[in-house]
Formats: structure tokens, C-alpha cells, sequence
């Protein structure tokens, strides 16, 4: 169904993620990352934050995380960040 | 650009703590309340929010069972907040910056660029008389009728330029270095008589009769050059006579004598050491005078500073200041070593040759000494020089009617 809707939206030219509520990721290296679409946060430490999102969890490891800021739509996240993890 | 607005709106460095700390965060971010600089530490979490998304947390407090604690207020509410007692000093600024601009409407310092003949004084005063002066509006001064009024008052002044610059009116001149006037020809008949003793040694009539020749001694007041011409026909006979003005160069060996003494005595200022001062401020256009103490001395020496209130280089306050300096001194007597008065004397003997030289005077001879006698310091001696000696004079004989 949700793969559908997907090829749809791209055969329409819209983008993708508004369309699918998917979480987007940019990341400046591993120091800074930014996330779009997120859902809000599960758990936050210095060396691990979870992240609800669409359409499956995120799970960032690194040391020294930091939120730099955080609202409904997007959040940026600085530190050392060694590792992004997808998972159900 | 984002700091800026939080700062005016006000924000806070919040501590939260407790039970689930994360659905606080959550809560937060599905009712639009940002956050910024999340840190972690042990357990607690460090975060900014806006001094008005606050309120509206604190309601979600009990709800995520966790716990709130404000460690810092900034930005301008607070800050308005810190200091409202101190309203007085507010409006002292708020006062100054009022004085300030009040000020840099008028004009206070005029200055004078290129004048060499005219002294700032006197160029001050013209513009005092013709209304402009240190205070007034800078909008009642029009550059251009400045510029005609001190060309038309000084017309040696070829140029000029007035310009306002902060609280300054800088006034630039050229002048002119020789302004050409025609002197009107003066054509009265005369003689030329001498002007003193001596022995023609050359002589160039231009108009006239000339009297004597070259070699002749001559006393002061002999006619040299008559007025008079007389007219002869072709058998020789004098047939009439008319005036002319006289005009030669005459040239003669004259003596002249030298002499100048002056005491070896003189008097010297000895400063005592003993100074006094006073200072003056004169503010928009009244003194002040601080530490008023300076009579008490008969003979003293003034020595003042002046000096005006500015921010940078143009903008002129109406705050001037004066610091006068009054010192000491007794006369004393001393005397001149011989070495020192015969230096003064060669100077002063330096100083009427060069004087003689000036006036085309030439010098063919010189038999000065200089001797100390009794306390003083004499010079004297003669000089032979060749000098022209005519000088005009009406013209002195009366030759019998004129014949028509």
C-alpha cells in the first residue's frame, strides 16, 4: 500500500517525504546531523539518542551528543556521531 | 539574527530532571515550544527555551512527572527588570543624547585655513559683525553670502571657501600676494636738490637742466637738476623758457658716520621658581574661573593653553578650557663679558650695512672700532659710500616772466 502511494507521488513530481512522513537525514560529516520528520524522542543520553520516527526507529550512537535544537518539525543534533542505526 | 530576537524576547536556561525527562521534550515539540543547546549531563538536561514558551511548560511538568528548575533569566526583559531602579541613569543618557544633538545643530569653533596677512582675530570679528559667530544655528549661515561678504570687505582676499563640517565652520582663503595699483603720475615742475654733502661721480639727466657735472662737490640743498629748461633759437638767443619735473640719477661720494653705545649693564629675568595657575572654562559662551588665585606677583610672565571639547575631529562642543601659567621673575643686573657686547655690536653693525645695501647704496670704504670705555660698549667709525643724493624740491629760482 505505502509503496504505491510512494511511486505515485513520484510519477506526480511531489517529494517523497511529504508525501510519506519518512524521515529525512542530512549529515555534515559526523559532527552535525540534521533530521526532518522525526516523531519525538524515545530516549536521550550523552552517548545514545533514539528517535521516533516514520518509518521505523533511529537510533544515533557517538560520544558527546548534543541536541542543538529541537522543535516539532526538525531537530540538529552535534557531537561525535559514529554510527545511525534503522531498526523495527 | 535568531539570537538577537530571543535575547529582546527573553529566555531561559531550564534543568530538567525526573521520571521521563524525553516526554517532556516530546510534549515540548508537538506544541511548538523550540528548544535550543540540549545537553546532557548526568541524567539532567540543560536546554534554552523562550521566557514565554516557558509558562506553557510548566503545565506538562506534572504530566511527565518530572522536575523544572530556571538557572538563568536573559536577555532585555530581565535586564529592564535588573535595572529598573536605576531610571534616573537611563534618563541621564537619554538627557545627554538629547544635549548632543541640540549642540551639533549650532556651530561651535570657526576656523581660518590659508590666511597669511589677516590674523584669525580680525577675520573673527568681520564675521562677528556680520553675524556670524561661534553658537549660532548652523541652518542661518549660507556659505555663499560668507564667501561675497569677506571678498568684498578684504579685496586682497582672492579667494574664498566656506564650508560646515560637524560643528565647525572652516573658512579656507587664498590672498592675494601683491595687488597692483596705479599711482597717479605726479607732474608738478621741480628741481632736484642734494640730499646731502658729497662729490658727484656720475650723473644721467633725463628731463631738466643739469647744474653740475661729475667731479663737482656739492653741499645739501644745491640745486643739481634745474626744472627750468630754456629754449634758444638758431642764432643762440634765448627765446623762452618752460617748467618740467626733473628727473636724473644722481650719483655721489658721500661720508657717513657711525655710532651706536650701549650700557654693559642690562637687565635679566630670573624666574623665582614661584608659578601660579588658573584654570578657565568657558562654557557655551561663559567663564568659569577655577582656582581664581593668581595676583600677588609684581613681575611675572603669562604663559596660556587652550584647548576645546571635541568628539573626533569635527564635532566641537561648546566646552573650552584655558590653563594659565603665571611665573615669576625678578630683574636682575648683570653685565656683558667683552667677548658678548662685541658680538652685539658686529650685529648691529651687520645690520645698518645690510640696510645700506637694501637702499642701493654702495660701500667703498668702512673704518669702524669697537671699544669698551666706561661700562660701555661704543662703536663708531666712518663709511665713504656712493649713494644717489637728489631729492625732489619745487623749483627754488624764479626766472623772470615767461615769454609767450
Amino acid at each position: 500500500m505505502s509503496d504505491r502511494i510512494e511511486n505515485m507521488a513520484v510519477s506526480l513530481g511531489l517529494p517523497r517525504e511529504l508525501v510519506t512522513g519518512a524521515a529525512v537525514l542530512s549529515s555534515f560529516g559526523d559532527s552535525c546531523l540534521f533530521i526532518e520528520n522525526h516523531k519525538g524522542i524515545i530516549e536521550y543520553g550523552k552517548e545514545t539518542i533514539k528517535l521516533q520516527a516514520r518509518p521505523c526507529k533511529i537510533q544515533i550512537t557517538g560520544t558527546n551528543l548534543d541536541i542543538a535544537f529541537y522543535t516539532a518539525e526538525e531537530m540538529k543534533i552535534t557531537g561525535k556521531i559514529t554510527e545511525i542505526r534503522y531498526y523495527r | 539574527m535568531d539570537r538577537l530576537i530571543f535575547w529582546i524576547q527573553g529566555y531561559l536556561l531550564v534543568e530538567l530532571s525526573g521520571y521521563s525527562p524525553e516526554r517532556l521534550l516530546n510534549l515540548c515539540s508537538y506544541n511548538q515550544i523550540e528548544l535550543w543547546n540540549l545537553v546532557c549531563t548526568g541524567g539532567k538536561y540543560r536546554f534554552f527555551v523562550r521566557a514565554s514558551d516557558f509558562k506553557q511548560m510548566v503545565g506538562f511538568v506534572r504530566k511527565s512527572k518530572s522536575r523544572l528548575v530556571i538557572l538563568e533569566k536573559r536577555g532585555l526583559p530581565f535586564f529592564l527588570r535588573r535595572y529598573r531602579g536605576r531610571s534616573l541613569f537611563a534618563a541621564g543618557v537619554l538627557v545627554c543624547a538629547a544635549l548632543l544633538y541640540l549642540m551639533s545643530l549650532r556651530i561651535w569653533s570657526i576656523d581660518f585655513d590659508g590666511n597669511l596677512r589677516f590674523t584669525d582675530e580680525l577675520l573673527l570679528e568681520t564675521l562677528r559683525d556680520a553675524g556670524y559667530e561661534t553658537g549660532m544655528e548652523k541652518d542661518g549661515i549660507v556659505c555663499d553670502s560668507l564667501e561675497l561678504m569677506l571678498r568684498e570687505t578684504y579685496p586682497e582676499i582672492t579667494w574664498v571657501s566656506a564650508q560646515i563640517k560637524g560643528t565647525r565652520l572652516i573658512v579656507q582663503i587664498r590672498e592675494n600676494t601683491g595687488v597692483l595699483t596705479v599711482e597717479p603720475v605726479d607732474e608738478t615742475p621741480c628741481d632736484l636738490v642734494a640730499a646731502k654733502d658729497g662729490v658727484i661721480t656720475e650723473i644721467i639727466t633725463r628731463s631738466g637742466t643739469p647744474l653740475v657735472k661729475a667731479g663737482d662737490a656739492v653741499t645739501a640743498g644745491q640745486v643739481l637738476v634745474s626744472g627750468v629748461v630754456e629754449l634758444y633759437n638758431d642764432s643762440g638767443e634765448k627765446t623762452g623758457e618752460h617748467q618740467v619735473r626733473a628727473d636724473a640719477a644722481v650719483k655721489a661720494a658721500t661720508a657717513d658716520t657711525y655710532e651706536d653705545r650701549f650700557s654693559l649693564e642690562h637687565q635679566v629675568k630670573w624666574y623665582t621658581g614661584r608659578e601660579r595657575y588658573q584654570l578657565t572654562l568657558r562654557i557655551l559662551g561663559r567663564e568659569l574661573f577655577l582656582d581664581g588665585n593668581i595676583r600677588g606677583f609684581d613681575l611675572y610672565d603669562t604663559v596660556s593653553e587652550q584647548g576645546q571639547l571635541t568628539i573626533g575631529e569635527d564635532f566641537y562642543l561648546p566646552v573650552s578650557w584655558q590653563w594659565t601659567t603665571l611665573r615669576e621673575y625678578e630683574e636682575q643686573t648683570a653685565l656683558y663679558s667683552e667677548e658678548k657686547a662685541r658680538r652685539l655690536a658686529e650685529e648691529a653693525l651687520d645690520r645698518y650695512q645690510q640696510n645700506l645695501l637694501e637702499k642701493g647704496v654702495q660701500i667703498i670704504e668702512k673704518n669702524v672700532r669697537i671699544d669698551m670705555m666706561g661700562g660701555e660698549c661704543i662703536t663708531q667709525g666712518t663709511f665713504s659710500l656712493i649713494e644717489e643724493i637728489a631729492a625732489e624740491a619745487p623749483i627754488a629760482q624764479t626766472t623772470g616772466e615767461q615769454e609767450e
